[in-house]
């Protein structure tokens, strides 16, 4: 029977780079999986619970329990998104005796999408290769630290062929998005993003990947700002384009 | 940069605390010689850490050993303190509990002025810092001297320390070039050996008339009663060398069951700090001059900090208290680096201070501090003794909302956000209304360059992508009926 | 006890009990996997000299005889000329005190100097108590024959290291002291005193010796 995963869009994705969950959905199905879009999903709630408002988050969290439980995968392309389901959701339902199996289930199998291709595919991107060489770096996202990844993700961007690949100085480095902290304290926000868009210019890199939305329109906001011409995208996105998927439509 | 009128939403709240963290910290990040002085010293140690912890073959599992020995320890601190009491007395010390810190000033004020003392000679500790001790020393007519070369900066040029290990991270030499000059009355020498001689010379003379000698701890050790001391210059061991009254300031959390819990924290405690394996000193003492000896204080007193720590303990936040204050988490911190230690308004900044200043001073009085991080999580991972910092500041945010601390108008914003985002309906309605308010303002090149209200923090200091021309869920819809 | 504003009740409390504990509480077990980092069987004296040489001490291993002829070649090299020692029963015995005064050197024991008059010696030659391998580390232990000021006082400091005063781990160290009481001033001493306060420069002799040398006997 043909494995089926369940995709957790998120809703920066959902609005901004939709072309991210379509990349995913064709590299899954490339690969043999099935892959279900529940509709019925929004949110699971981490802009709530890292401001503070815990029983708004908790009741996103049980929807979104409830909607993603009948399945065996949940992928996110969301890094952020990840480590709310698979960390934050065990403070919201601790001790509830009838909620916390049900949350159990869901949170255990939730993954980032490197995290799914590390270590459920296990795939050896060297077999794949970009159409032309592209000189290629890495932001490390902070919420990697939560769900246990380190050098997963930039390990499985240089297996590709034609990435020319070149660190990024203060890769571990927070780009300043942190949700609503982007907004409510700018300065400091706006001094930690010039920090990082100074050491992408250092690289001259074409492309800078980056897993997670949020920090992909801080960045990308600041790049386009400063007129530094790095493109900022999801790894899905370049392994797409490897194996030759279009990901503006079906 | 230029706060935009469109925040100004923000800063009225900030005006209502006690410390107005919004201006300083919108000056701070504005700084650019701050920012890069602080980014250089603190970088360096960060990165000197994770070298240096990568050498060790199980630095996770001993930082979380770390953890739980401390923990164990606050778990029992009648138990300890009791211990420590007991052994510090039979060593032939004094012990004495404060509950504040204008006690603790009055007790060490007191035993000053009881005993006739002059001159004391003070090495770094925070906990003076916190309780403003030289002051209250200086006002019943001491002569106090910080001995620690950064401090003594901070003394004669009546500034504060911006980071608990390195305090003078935000001065530049020449700043430092020119205080000499003034303060010592000699020519203007830019030479950071010749600064520090003169320095030198001039301590060295305190140390050899100084009557009392004050320190600080950074363990106190429960089955021994001995203060252990770590320090690179060799003022505390002055401190506990020559004058013959010694007083130990220790807040109650320093304390470590057994002296070989020692062993544990002193193998992370400078390689968390500034990456080296050892600092120069590390000193245990607390014992009292023996008949036949010609050096070492002839009495001992410990002061035992409460201030605040009784209450911690007791709540939730207990866990905080494992801090061995060695700035690792300041160092990795992404705000910190960019606005520096003073813009957090205590003598304790960063990621701790972010939770420790609003614990001991009030929530009401700095609840910014838990607000302005990116809850990244690089203080969480880079902490020997594994204190979850992030899970701590969204704690405090927790307790804000709950306490009202924020404004009516943001508690109402998020509490409709989140109920329309429990309908797929209404959270497809305002998905759609956003696209085309922001398509509409990108005016078709893609980017928003001015967003409106909240958003104005945003594009004060970047663009914005514009949404994308159909919602993935409206891609999947396209999909289903395609079939 | 001076407690007038009952602390310890009040942490009592603060820990949900009204009463003290009636046994004591068992503390994490330290285990040797994950806390040593060096070992009884490893080269102790090859692995203190490499680790207090990184540390920016000089370290000679030396042969018994040729101690004393180094060491006053050392010491005519400095600036040196007043000494001080400890009593100690190892120095005497490698006929160091007696050695420096006919090689024309000021030499006093701590018995017979004021702490203030040591202020104004140049350098110091000591035994430790103890040196620990891992560390790069020599141990000083405060008494009567050997006071605190001998290795922080004078600019610079000469540590003679014996086979027996090696231990190969902080772990060792802390175990000794615990059974060897602990009513004396110890030092772990790693390096020449230092700073790098003003703008990250690094100078060393801040308010310790300045120059640490270690002699190493095998």
């Amino acid at each position: 029977m043909q494995p089926t995963a369940a995709l957790f869009i998120t809703c920066l994705t959902d609005q901004f780079y939709p072309r991210v969950g379509v990349a995913v959905t064709k590299i899954l199905e490339h690969y043999g999986w099935r892959v279900e879009f529940p509709e019925a999903q929004t949110c699971c709630g981490q802009p709530f619970f890292n401001n503070g408002f815990h029983p708004e988050a908790r009741k996103l969290a049980e929807r979104m329990i409830e909607i993603f439980e009948p399945y065996d995968y949940v992928i996110t392309p969301s890094g952020s998104c990840c480590a709310m389901v698979r960390e934050q959701f065990h403070h919201l339902f601790k001790n509830d005796h009838a909620w916390e199996p049900r949350m159990h289930k869901v949170s255990s199998v939730t993954h980032e999408f490197v995290e799914f291709l590390h270590k459920v595919l296990k795939l050896d991107l060297s077999a794949i290769s970009l159409p032309t060489k592209r000189r290629t770096s890495y932001h490390y996202t902070c919420h990697l630290r939560g769900i246990g990844l380190k050098d997963e993700g930039v390990r499985l961007l240089q297996q590709i062929g034609n990435v020319d690949f070149v660190p990024l100085e203060r890769t571990d480095q927070c780009c300043g998005f942190g949700g609503t902290f982007a907004m409510k304290y700018p300065e400091i926000s706006g001094a930690i993003v010039e920090d990082k868009v100074k050491c992408i210019e250092q690289t001259k890199a074409e492309a800078l990947v980056c897993n997670d939305a949020g920090c992909t329109m801080n960045i990308s906001g600041m790049c386009h700002r400063s007129g530094v011409s790095t493109q900022v995208v999801h790894i899905a996105e370049l392994i797409a384009e490897a194996l030759g998927i279009d990901c503006g439509g079906w | 940069m230029e706060s935009d009128p469109n925040t100004q939403h923000f800063l009225e709240e900030a005006h209502a605390s006690k410390f107005d963290f919004h201006s300083v910290s919108v000056k701070a990040a504005g700084d650019e010689r701050l920012r890069r002085a602080v980014n250089n010293a603190v970088v360096r140690q960060d990165t000197g850490r994770k070298q240096i912890l990568s050498l060790m073959p199980n630095p996770l599992d001993l930082r979380i050993l770390a953890g739980d020995i401390k923990q164990h320890a606050l778990d029992h601190l009648d138990f300890y303190l009791d211990q420590v009491r007991a052994n510090v007395e039979r060593n032939g010390g004094q012990v004495h509990f404060a509950s504040t810190a204008e006690e603790a000033r009055r007790m060490i004020v007191e035993i000053a002025r009881s005993r006739g003392l002059k001159t004391c000679i003070k090495s770094k500790s925070m906990a003076s810092e916190e309780i403003e001790l030289a002051h209250a020393l200086e006002q019943a007519g001491m002569d106090v001297v910080e001995t620690d070369l950064g401090e003594f900066i901070l003394q004669i040029d009546k500034d504060k320390p911006s980071h608990i290990v390195t305090p003078i991270i935000h001065k530049d030499l020449r700043s430092i070039a020119t205080l000499f000059s003034s303060y010592f009355k000699t020519p203007y020498n830019e030479d950071p050996k010749s600064l520090t001689m003169q320095a030198r010379v001039y301590l060295r003379d305190k140390f050899r008339r100084a009557d009392l000698g004050i320190t600080g701890g950074n363990f106190l050790v429960a089955d021994t009663g001995q203060v252990c001391v770590v320090e690179n210059e060799g003022n505390a061991r002055q401190s506990v060398t020559t004058p013959r009254v010694l007083v130990s300031l220790v807040g109650i959390e320093k304390i470590v069951p057994r002296e070989v819990d020692l062993s544990v924290m002193l193998k992370l405690l400078a390689r968390s700090a500034t990456g080296q394996a050892m600092t120069v000193y590390t000193s245990l003492f607390g014992e009292t001059r023996q008949s036949g000896e010609r050096d070492g204080p002839e009495e001992f007193h410990l002061v035992l900090l409460d201030n605040g720590r009784s209450e911690i303990l007791a709540g939730p936040y207990r866990e905080t208290l494992r801090c061995i204050r060695c700035g690792a988490c300041l160092n990795a911190c992404p705000i910190y680096r960019n606005i520096g230690g003073h813009a957090y308004g205590s003598v304790y900044p960063g990621p701790i201070g972010a939770l420790i200043t609003p614990l001991f001073q009030g929530l009401g009085n700095f609840k910014d501090l838990p607000q302005a991080s990116s809850l990244c999580g690089a203080c969480y991972e880079a902490c020997p003794v594994r204190i979850d910092i992030p899970k701590h500041l969204i704690n405090l945010r927790r307790d804000i909302v709950t306490q009202h601390l924020n404004s009516a108008t943001e508690r109402a914003i998020y509490r409709v956000w989140a109920s329309g985002l429990r309908s797929p309906f209404i959270y497809k309605c305002v998905a759609m209304f956003q696209k085309w308010d922001l398509r509409r303002r990108s005016k078709k090149t893609g980017w928003v360059r001015k967003l409106p209200f909240v958003g104005a923090g945003w594009t004060q200091i970047r663009d914005m992508p514009a949404p994308a021309a159909k919602t993935f869920h409206q891609m999947w819809a396209n999909r289903k009926s395609g079939q | 006890m001076n407690d007038p504003s009952g602390v310890m009740n009040k942490v009592r409390r603060a820990l949900g009990r009204s009463e003290p504990l009636a046994s004591a509480p068992t503390p994490p077990a330290i285990e040797d996997k994950i806390t040593r980092l060096a070992f009884a069987d490893g080269r102790l004296p090859e692995l203190f000299t490499a680790r207090a040489t990184a540390n920016k001490m000089h370290v000679q291993m030396t042969e018994p005889t040729a101690l004393l002829p180094r060491l006053i070649a050392l010491l005519q090299t400095s600036t040196a000329r007043r000494i001080a020692v400890p009593e100690s029963e190892s120095l005497d015995r490698l006929g160091i005190p007696a050695g420096l005064r006919e090689a024309g050197f000021e030499v006093a024991r701590w018995t017979e100097v004021t702490l203030d008059e040591l202020y104004d010696f140049d350098c110091a030659v000591t035994d430790v108590y103890k040196a620990v391998a891992e560390t790069g580390s020599l141990v000083m232990r405060s008494s009567p024959k050997h006071g605190r000021a001998l290795s922080l006082v004078p600019p610079m400091h000469v540590a003679i290291v014996e086979r027996g005063n090696f231990l190969p781990d902080l772990i060792d160290l802390f175990a000794l002291l615990r059974k060897e009481g602990n009513s004396a001033g110890i030092t772990i001493i790693s390096g020449p005193s230092k700073t790098a306060d003003i703008e990250l420069n690094l100078v060393t002799g801040v308010h310790g010796p300045g120059d640490v040398q270690v002699f190493v006997l095998p």
